[in-house]
């Protein structure tokens, strides 16, 4: 409302003096040609001219005052108005923040010679959709945030899986779009991926409950996990073998305190862990934890260690008829293993060097008695019967370059089983890349890696057919 | 030396594993000594002072550049009496940006925007609000409580507190 009085004041303020300027030139005009000068009349005249004169410049100064003062009282309030408009954007932040990552990729893999792994990989080149992940970020209050992670995916469609017959067949979502005004429209339907709900409360840095389903705080990758954060476009295998579980639902406390340029910092977790769901159903709590120090700067360095302890109880619970005629119900436990996973990692950042590696180690013990069936890729002695004991290593190490906007990298991955995995008991993939930073926030990834498989006892080299390799293109987008 | 090295591994290798073992470690180890490499010219020194500004019930004198850092990768998140830390940035590619990422946050801009980038995709606290103007964090900083923000010195005005200053590149005393 003020802003279009001061602009009406200000163009009068500045009309008034071009008026007295006009009058002012006219004036000497008429007095000089038509009053002699040694008149008392043209004396008083010419006194009165030069008092209005002197009148007409006090007004003209002070005029220009008050342009002046208006001026700056309007740049005040403009700025004023700023201001209040950065004030209620920061408001409105704590309200929701909608923010997220995606990727597209073309992949080509070179499939293994070994039949049953030809089977796991699509030969030909393909486009694909990887993650379209969007985040929730609300701060309810100063001491609490809630985000939430969902990925949009067109899973189930084109998923496969094998048949009672052997046949592999393809998930079809494709149904007729009954809502469209075209009758013969049709659509594929996709699915929601929850990654992570989580609540924070934060009073203290070095004290935060989170209570939800969250990312399991687990060495470099497992957070780290989306596309425009990592170097390559795969992740270590104990990842993709379910070491740890990617996602856990229950409370987390974390923190951290800062010595100059370093962070201290532990998160440790209380979860549902492994279960076959959602619930807890064989009161099998997995505990974890994670201690790290992080230094920020031209050196950037994190040092980490990782530990989860994971039970895993499974029930058989039954109905069944009764000798009464009424109905039984039996809960018997029939698996029971204890899972252990500890990880050391570690991530250097010195001005164009990334170095990222990690060595994880996992083992696996079931109870006497409650062992479960081997699954087909079990080691000869087990196949066919029960999964035996286990031990395992992973090691990985990436060492990327960055120099302008590209940056090529060097990947190595080893891992050991004890006992085998079908034939397999090591196997080693190596791998290099190259990275393009479009801008800090659009990467373009090319990535080749070549996993060879080993065996310990196999004079026929049988293991290096399931050799194969495996090229990929990706897109990504942080946003 | 690397070359040679790798000659005596290749020679002694029998089976193909072992070889490709060899043939990456030398890679890797050349991407290292590729790594080590004197990267970039040292930035020229640059002309813009900076004085960093608190709320003047903000209970700090003078701030380090260590603390300075913590603050701006949101390591510290409240002061000494509890209050929440409210930190305010200028754009990214502003001039004073550019020059507080590099002294005191030790990061070009493009480390800069890919370290948010990755923070933002842990899930963890996103970057200082960025406020379009230094006339505006001058005027925000004293109504906000908890908080902070650095402006050209010339905009400093007497409702805040001067808690430190970047001349010529460095951190120094209020």
């Amino acid at each position: 409302m003020r802003r279009p009085f001061l602009c009406f004041a200000l163009a009068t303020l500045g009309w008034l003096p071009a008026r007295a300027v006009q009058a002012q030139a006219e004036a000497p005009a008429m007095t000089a040609g038509e009053i002699p000068s040694a008149s008392p009349v043209a004396e008083q005249s010419a006194l009165t001219v030069e008092s209005l004169q002197a009148e007409l410049q006090e007004m003209q100064a002070r005029h220009r005052q008050q342009i002046e003062g208006l001026r700056a009282d309007l740049a005040r309030q403009e700025e004023e108005a700023a201001s209040e408009h950065e004030r209620e954007a920061m408001q409105r932040e704590h309200l929701l923040r909608i923010y997220g990552f995606a990727d597209v990729g073309a992949m080509r893999t070179i499939a293994p010679e070994e039949p049953m792994m030809a089977s796991q990989f699509t030969t030909p080149l393909t486009f694909y959709l990887g993650r379209l992940n969007l985040y929730y970020d609300v701060r309810p209050d100063p001491d609490f945030r809630f985000l939430a992670e969902t990925r949009l995916s067109l899973y189930p469609s084109g998923t496969s899986q094998v048949s009672n017959t052997g046949q592999i067949t393809r998930t079809s979502t494709l149904v007729s779009d009954v809502s469209s005004p075209n009758p013969t429209a049709s659509v594929s339907w996709g699915s929601i991926i929850l990654e992570r709900a989580v609540l924070d409360w934060t009073r203290y840095p070095f004290l935060s409950v989170r209570a939800g389903f969250f990312l399991t705080p687990f060495g470099i990758f497992n957070v780290d996990h989306g596309s425009p954060t990592l170097v390559t476009v795969s992740l270590p295998i104990y990842i993709g073998q379910g070491w740890i579980p990617e996602r856990q639902l229950g409370l987390q406390i974390f923190g951290s305190h800062p010595v100059q340029r370093w962070e201290l910092g532990y998160t440790a977790t209380v979860s549902n862990g492994r279960s076959d769901g959602v619930l807890d159903l064989g009161d099998s709590k997995a505990f974890g934890g994670r201690l790290f120090a992080r230094r920020q700067g031209q050196l950037g360095l994190l040092i980490g260690a990782s530990a989860l302890y994971q039970p895993y109880r499974r029930n058989r619970e039954q109905f069944g008829p009764g000798a009464d005629g009424g109905i039984t119900y039996s809960n018997t436990r029939v698996v029971e293993r204890t899972m252990l996973t500890l990880g050391n990692d570690i991530s250097i950042d010195y001005r164009g060097l990334r170095v990222r590696s990690e060595l994880v180690y996992f083992q696996t013990e079931y109870t006497p008695g409650l062992r479960e069936a081997a699954l087909q890729d079990a080691p000869p002695q087990g196949r066919g019967g029960l999964a035996p004991d286990s031990r395992q290593f992973n090691w990985s190490i990436i060492v990327a370059y960055r120099w302008w906007k590209l940056e090529p990298y060097l990947r190595s991955e080893v891992f050991m089983t004890s006992p085998s995995q079908g034939l397999i008991t090591r196997v080693w993939s190596p791998g290099a890349g190259l990275n393009l930073y479009i801008r800090p926030s659009v990467i373009l990834k090319a990535s080749w890696t070549q996993p060879r498989f080993y065996a310990d006892d196999d004079p026929e080299d049988l293991a290096s057919q399931q050799n194969f390799h495996s090229f990929v293109g990706l897109l990504t987008w942080a946003f | 030396m690397t070359t040679s090295g790798c000659r005596k591994v290749r020679s002694g290798a029998s089976t193909a594993g072992v070889r490709l073992l060899a043939r990456w470690s030398c890679a890797l180890a050349a991407g290292l000594v590729l790594a080590v490499l004197p990267s970039s010219r040292a930035p020229a020194e640059s002309s813009v002072r900076l004085a960093v500004i608190v709320n003047p019930a903000v209970p700090v004198t003078a701030l380090g550049a260590a603390e300075l850092a913590s603050i701006y990768t949101r390591a510290t998140r409240a002061w000494k009496d509890g209050t929440m830390v409210r930190a305010l940035n200028l754009p990214p590619g502003s001039a004073e940006r550019i020059e507080f990422d590099r002294v005191v946050l030790d990061m070009s801009p493009e480390r800069s925007a890919q370290f948010w980038i990755d923070r933002q995709i842990r899930g963890e606290e996103p970057a200082p609000k960025a406020i379009s103007q230094a006339d505006i964090v001058a005027r925000l900083v004293p109504t906000l409580g908890g908080g902070i923000g650095y402006v050209p010195e010339d905009k400093v005005e007497g409702k805040v507190r001067v808690v430190a200053r970047i001349r010529g590149g460095k951190v120094v005393a209020p």
